[in-house]
């Protein structure tokens, strides 16, 4: 077994121990005529507040706090100990109340898109690196500028090179709105290469018309289509490893604000022994 | 082959930090500037490089990634030559994350805040709708104390909650759990802890499962002081209206139980005795019943199936027995007359004893009339108890029971005495039975036990006796009872006129207002303005003497028992001296009276008297004159001078006693002499006459009268209205009597009353026979009172089982440590209030029963010794007919995976007597607001001190009751303040706004729907003017207190005992500071929906002797300088 698997053995291993201690001390506690929903809802408030943790300390990367990818892991692995936590405040019913049914929906949010990040970072990266060229996100603007700027340059130069505008009008009708913006987001995401294969079909029809200048220039051009492919590719993955965050982030606060009124609403109302 | 973009050598590529906030407005360009734009997102630089000095040349230094070094160098002046224009700087994608995630957060918090501090926070943070029952639950108020306090309150009471069952307070408002409502089962924690210990004892010890094991090391018990629950630690709210609040998991079972098992399948005790714990109520042997009456053919058509006597009922849940009727009359009704007793086939009520005349006469002991061929041996049972309420003679009565009654010669003077006593005490009884009515008999049982009757038994001791019964009882017994009983009260009424010493108050208002009542009514009998004979002179004899014109004054010719013979010497002495003296006023005594030892009238006369047929006549109350004719009788003396026959006639002869002199006698005395049938005549001793016509109404059966004349009083004042003895009326209107063919005894087989031997026996009806019931409920309540001899007493009559009835042999008794003894008249009835542990419902079970029935459960117990459990008073004991059940019949079913075997399934953790409340319609509600008139009804009667006080008004203080009287256009005054008292009022109560001001209590929440909808202000129910008032708060001032503790225990009460009253009104708790008077806690009620119903609840409580009074939200000058 590689260390790897072995890990992800362990750690699914302390986490189902863990949750079914978590169960078992819940069962306990209820019956010592409490309300176990104090104590399950009070963990599962301390384990979103330690998950909140782990932004803080990406940001905070000086201290020596164990590395992040072991704070991933425990993100990863307490996050679905708290969807147990939480269905077990639940008591695996959904809620009635406004209030309670937007924390409900907001803590829902939260732990989807959480697991969405998870699967998104476990099938992302291997395909950054089977694509092409693994370029870093923020430079990728200035890659597709500097292709854009060397495509506009052929496309000028082969009026004088060809004698004609097939080129020419090739680059401001195609390629030209394909190279200056990031294209065919989807089509990167799920995997589809249609739309590049459609781009290629237009260059091969092209060159069927071409000298053997034009086709020079049409191959170069070509070229820089195919890297731009892999800018596109590279942006629209990269941006869905980020863009997750963009919803996982706000409900978890979200979520802790209305928590904490959630918390002191249940003990000013709940009647029963906490 | 993809075409390589990306270089990491720093001389060729940027630097690029992914937690930069802001990127380089020329990085989509391609052609991002070195510097990059600061952290507040401007832009640094405008150059491409910043020139170096070199040797005193500026050389260029822009880096190899934006193309090296330029070919025009710098300026002379040192700047770049390469400017460019300041780029605009693009947030980067993480700051950008950053503010999504700041103005979400944000705007959650705004939201939450908002919500939080507006007025719609109840239904933003409502968790949820509530069950069906609490449908009408208005507001989140109703059941949460805090919530009317805003989220001040509410942070207050998450962190530092007053009362922590404050909200349970709330629930047990309206779900009565009595006493003991948040402690574990309702019951007393001591009760419970002695009943845990009990178990713990009695129970092997077992080690605890697994998971209570593991409870107890990891988190124990909650601590709490009084060891209370909250109704939320089992009941769950706010999960739709479909929820089942009482589904109660097991595990909140298995915390405390002493003997912990995981389940009922698995470990749970076996059911012992059950369901044969408790005795049962009713006398009934299955085994015998089974294998000797009905086996043997007694029974012409015996029970064929349990049905036969046994039924479920309505419910379902239990099994009852069916009635009398259906199941033991066939067999057992004539058991209840008496029918084929041996011996008497009634019981004797009353009766008169056998005395030893001789001794008692020769002891000098006077009794008056007694018939000397009584045959009771004693008094009966009955008699003694209520002889027992005449006050001191409960000495005498065991004293007289002591006594061979037939032989009293070895009796001592003092035990004779006591015998005189009592013998007295009975005809007074029996005085006071015929003149006033069953009052007396009541009053002298109450008397008796020292406590109040109340009831039906009271209406069932004695009512049923017919007047003729016991009056022809009289006649035939006592026929000068009247002049007897009169004749002695006086005697006593003068002698005994203060209170002795020692004498309680109630023997001394006992024997004042029986001797005031005989007074009154022998002075309406005799003529005598009632306001004179109402109150008795309590003259001293001497005084009697000195003023001769009161002939009949306190030492009256009447007052025969004091007369001794020295007074009558002296007397005649004054008489003869001229003065007025009593003895004109008396008769000569009889020939040999002198040589009686003591000359007592009673004893003195020797000769036979005279017939009087009409002296009991002279009694009647119906013959006597209206009270207000003869009342100007003493001030005209002269038709008794003018017509002597005629001055005894009738009521006003020698009774009209004022009117008497002594030359009036004198003429008499000559008249008499003449051979006129003067008055004298008549009061000469002659008892031996005719007895007095049957009375018309006799009861039947009656015996023939015996009166004993021997022993019958001279009584020279008896009344003797005609001069000679009527013939007896053998013939009347030419009727024979009729002869009775049967003894009284027999005619009375189908029940009743019958006198026989100086007896008044009463033979039971029927089953039920009030008469009955009534008499051997007494005999158990005596228990504990100083007439608890004389219940037993009782009690063995109606046990014994020569006697009619039979009660006992079938309703068994018990000890209870409340109410005493106690007669179980009922079986077994299942209540709607009152919620056993354990619960088992029959007909859910018939299905599986199969042709064993319901021998499946209940098998017969040869050998059971089950009527020795009725050898005893505790119901505890008991022996039952049947085998105890084993668990095995049940677990076949109850297992998890088939009928279930959850704990509540078969407990109920609730255990007591719940009330049901009761709906709370007055009547005036019901008229409608066009009837009555109620608001005009004038203010009720004035409250106590203690309410005046607490409202700070003299109690004539005038009140502002009738808002109906008020000016219509008055404006509308703000409400009274109450103040909350923490944690004692669980109903609905005064709160404050959210500016801290005071506001008044809310109504119910079925009523607050209705208010809502309802305009501001209502016609005024009853006004005159038919304006609509403003609308006011209505209040009821219920009672003041001193401590809030102690205004608590007076709302427990008020709500226990009015509950029909006040239920849907909100009773809470008011302090009210009185300045140097200091605080008062007063007890207000509210939530009326006007002022007509708080009026008519405030009479009705009122009338239940309820101090109340009506306050409206206008507050009085008074109070509001108060607050």
């Amino acid at each position: 077994m590689s260390s790897f698997a072995q890990r992800r053995v362990t750690s699914i291993g302390v986490a189902f121990a863990a949750g079914g201690l978590l169960v078992l001390v819940n069962t306990l506690y209820g019956m010592s005529l409490r309300d176990a929903a104090f104590l399950n809802g009070w963990l599962l408030f301390g384990g979103m507040v330690f998950l909140t943790l782990f932004n803080a300390r990406k940001k905070l990367p000086f201290l020596p706090l164990m590395s992040s990818a072991l704070w991933l892991q425990i993100h990863v692995y307490l996050g679905f100990i708290c969807v147990a936590l939480f269905l077990l405040h639940t008591s695996f019913r959904l809620p009635n109340g406004l209030f309670e049914t937007l924390l409900w929906i907001a803590t829902v949010m939260l732990f989807v898109t959480g697991i969405l990040g998870l699967i998104l970072s476990r099938r992302l990266p291997p395909r950054l690196r089977a694509g092409g060229e693994r370029i870093i996100f923020e430079r990728i603007p200035g890659f597709r500028a500097q292709l854009a700027n060397e495509a506009e340059a052929l496309s000028f130069n082969s009026l004088d090179d060809t004698g004609n505008t097939a080129v020419a009008n090739f680059y401001w009708t195609i390629l030209a709105p394909y190279l200056r913006k990031p294209r065919n987001f989807l089509g990167h995401l799920f995997g589809s290469r249609k739309h590049f294969r459609r781009l290629e079909n237009q260059f091969r029809e092209l060159k069927r018309y071409e000298d053997a200048k034009g086709r020079e220039v049409l191959t170069r051009l070509a070229e820089i289509s195919t890297a731009k492919d892999n800018l596109d590719h590279q942006y629209a993955l990269q941006l869905t490893l980020k863009l997750w965050l963009f919803f996982h982030l706000p409900v978890a606060y979200s979520v802790l604000v209305m928590s904490l009124v959630h918390t002191f609403l249940a003990y000013a109302f709940g009647s029963a022994a906490p | 082959m993809i075409r390589r973009l990306q270089s990491f050598d720093f001389r060729k590529s940027a630097y690029v930090r992914v937690s930069d906030q802001w990127v380089c407005g020329y990085a989509g360009e391609g052609r991002p500037c070195r510097l990059g734009p600061n952290g507040r997102g401007r832009c640094q630089s405008q150059s491409e490089c910043d020139p170096r000095l070199e040797d005193g040349d500026w050389v260029c230094t822009r880096p190899e990634a934006q193309g090296g070094a330029c070919t025009q160098g710098p300026r002379r002046d040192g700047s770049c030559c390469q400017v460019r224009p300041p780029c605009v700087p693009q947030p980067s994608l993480r700051r950008r994350r950053g503010k999504v995630t700041f103005w979400a957060t944000a705007l959650t918090l705004a939201v939450m805040a908002l919500s939080l501090g507006s007025q719609q926070r109840g239904t933003v943070f409502d968790p949820g709708p509530v069950i069906q029952g609490h449908g009408e639950v208005g507001d989140c108020g109703q059941c949460h104390v805090a919530f009317e306090g805003g989220p001040g309150a509410w942070l207050r009471a998450a962190f530092r909650p007053d009362d922590p069952h404050a909200d349970s307070k709330k629930c047990v408002a309206c779900h009565d759990r009595g006493e003991h409502a948040t402690h574990p089962h309702n019951q007393a924690p001591q009760s419970l802890q002695r009943h845990t210990e009990e178990i713990k004892r009695n129970t092997p010890e077992s080690s605890p499962a697994l998971m209570v094991a593991l409870r107890d090391q990891v988190f124990g018990l909650p601590e709490q002081a009084d060891d209370a629950l909250a109704c939320a630690t089992c009941h769950k709210e706010h999960r739709g209206s479909q929820f089942d609040a009482t589904d109660v998991p097991d595990n909140r079972c298995q915390t405390c139980h002493a003997v912990k098992f995981d389940s009922f399948s698995d470990g749970h005790p076996p059911f012992d005795r059950y369901p044969y714990l408790r005795r049962t109520r009713l006398v009934f042997d299955h085994e015998s019943h089974f294998n000797r009456n009905f086996a043997e053919s007694k029974v012409k058509n015996p029970p064929e199936t349990c049905a036969s006597c046994h039924t479920p009922d309505p419910s379902g849940r239990y099994i009852v027995v069916k009635s009398f009727d259906d199941t033991c009359a066939a067999c057992h009704d004539k058991d209840i007359r008496g029918e084929g007793l041996a011996g008497t086939k009634g019981i004797p009520v009353f009766a008169l004893p056998v005395l030893d005349l001789d001794t008692l006469k020769e002891k000098g002991v006077d009794i008056g009339e007694w018939p000397e061929d009584a045959v009771a041996e004693e008094l009966p049972p009955f008699m003694r108890l209520i002889l027992a309420g005449t006050p001191g003679l409960a000495a005498d009565l065991a004293t007289v029971q002591r006594l061979e009654l037939p032989d009293l010669e070895s009796a001592s003077k003092a035990e004779l005495e006591a015998v005189g006593r009592v013998v007295w005490a009975t005809k007074e009884l029996f005085h006071d039975i015929v003149v006033t009515g069953a009052e007396t008999v009541h009053a002298r049982i109450e008397q008796s036990l020292d406590r109040a009757l109340g009831g039906k038994i009271i209406t069932q001791l004695i009512a049923q006796v017919p007047l003729d019964v016991v009056r022809g009882a009289q006649q035939d017994w006592f026929p000068r009872l009247g002049a007897e009983i009169e004749a002695r009260r006086q005697k006593r009424a003068a002698l005994e006129p203060r209170r002795k010493a020692g004498e309680t108050q109630a023997a001394f208002s006992f024997r004042k207002i029986h001797t005031r009542q005989a007074l009154t009514v022998f002075a309406a009998a005799t003529g005598e303005a009632s306001s004179r004979w109402a109150e008795p002179t309590p003259a001293p004899r001497i005084q009697l003497a000195q003023s001769g014109d009161d002939l009949l004054t306190d030492d009256s010719l009447i007052d025969k028992d004091a007369l001794r013979l020295e007074d009558l010497e002296q007397l005649r002495q004054e008489d003869a001296a001229g003065d007025n003296g009593a003895l004109g006023k008396v008769a000569p005594p009889a020939e040999g009276a002198a040589a009686q030892p003591a000359p007592e009238p009673a004893a003195a006369p020797a000769a036979e008297p005279a017939p009087e047929p009409a002296a009991a006549q002279a009694e009647e109350p119906a013959a006597a004159p209206q009270p207000e004719a003869p009342a100007a009788a003493p001030a005209a003396p002269a038709p008794v001078a003018q017509g002597g026959d005629e001055l005894l006639q009738g009521n006003e002869g020698l009774i009209d006693k004022d009117a008497l002199r002594l030359e009036d006698l004198n003429q008499l005395l000559q008249e008499d002499a003449a051979g006129n049938n003067s008055a004298l005549g008549r009061v000469a001793p002659n008892d031996n006459g005719p007895a007095p016509a049957q009375a018309p109404s006799q009861a039947p059966g009656q015996a023939p009268a015996k009166t004993a004349t021997p022993q019958k009083p001279a009584a020279p004042a008896q009344p003797k209205a005609a001069p000679e003895p009527e013939p007896e009326p053998e013939v009347a209107d030419g009727f024979e009597p009729l002869e009775l063919e049967v003894d009284p005894e027999n005619w009375a087989r189908f029940g009743g009353w019958f006198r026989q031997d100086y007896m008044l026996f009463y033979r039971p009806v029927t089953h039920q026979d009030p008469f009955m019931h009534a008499w051997i409920d007494l005999a158990a309540r005596a228990q504990g009172t100083r007439a608890e001899p004389h219940g037993k007493a009782l009690m063995a009559v109606f046990n014994d089982k020569k006697m009619p009835g039979k009660c006992s042999r079938c309703h068994s008794q018990e000890q209870r440590n409340v109410k005493g003894l106690a007669v179980n008249w009922k079986p077994f009835t299942p209540s709607q209030t009152k919620q056993p542990f354990t619960v088992f419902n029959h007909s859910f079970h018939f299905s599986l029963v199969g042709t064993e029935g319901c021998a499946t459960c209940h098998k017969l117990q040869a050998g059971a010794k089950y009527e020795d459990s009725f050898k005893q008073l505790d119901p505890q004991v008991f022996q039952s007919n049947f085998a105890p059940m084993k668990m095995d019949v049940c677990k076949d079913c109850h297992v998890e995976e088939s009928a279930g075997e959850a704990c509540v399934q078969c407990h109920r953790f609730h255990v007591g007597e719940f009330p049901i409340i009761p709906v709370r319609t007055l009547v005036v509600d019901m008229a409608g607001p066009g009837a009555g008139g109620g608001a005009a009804a004038p203010a009720t009667a004035p409250a106590s001190d203690a309410l005046a006080a607490g409202n700070g008004l003299a109690p004539s203080a005038p009140q502002p009751q009738n808002l109906a009287k008020a000016p219509a256009n008055a404006a509308p005054a703000p409400a009274p303040a109450p103040v909350q008292v923490p944690s004692t009022a669980p109903a609905a109560q005064p709160s404050r706004s959210a500016t801290g001001e005071v506001l008044p209590p809310q109504p119910p929440p079925w009523k607050r729907k209705q208010a809502a909808s309802a305009p501001a202000t209502s016609p005024a129910l009853g006004s005159t003017t038919g304006q609509p008032l403003a609308k006011q708060t209505i209040y009821l001032l219920l009672s003041s207190h001193r401590t809030p503790e102690e205004a608590e225990g007076a709302r427990r009460r008020l709500v226990d005992s009015f509950s029909d009253l006040l239920f849907n009104r909100d009773i809470f708790i008011d302090r009210l500071d009185q300045g140097d008077r200091g605080a008062f806690f007063r007890l207000l009620a509210t939530a009326f929906p006007d002022e007509r119903t708080a009026e008519a609840t405030c009479r009705a409580l009122q009338s239940r002797q309820q101090d109340c009074r009506v306050l409206s939200s206008t507050p009085r000058a008074d109070d509001t300088a108060a607050r």
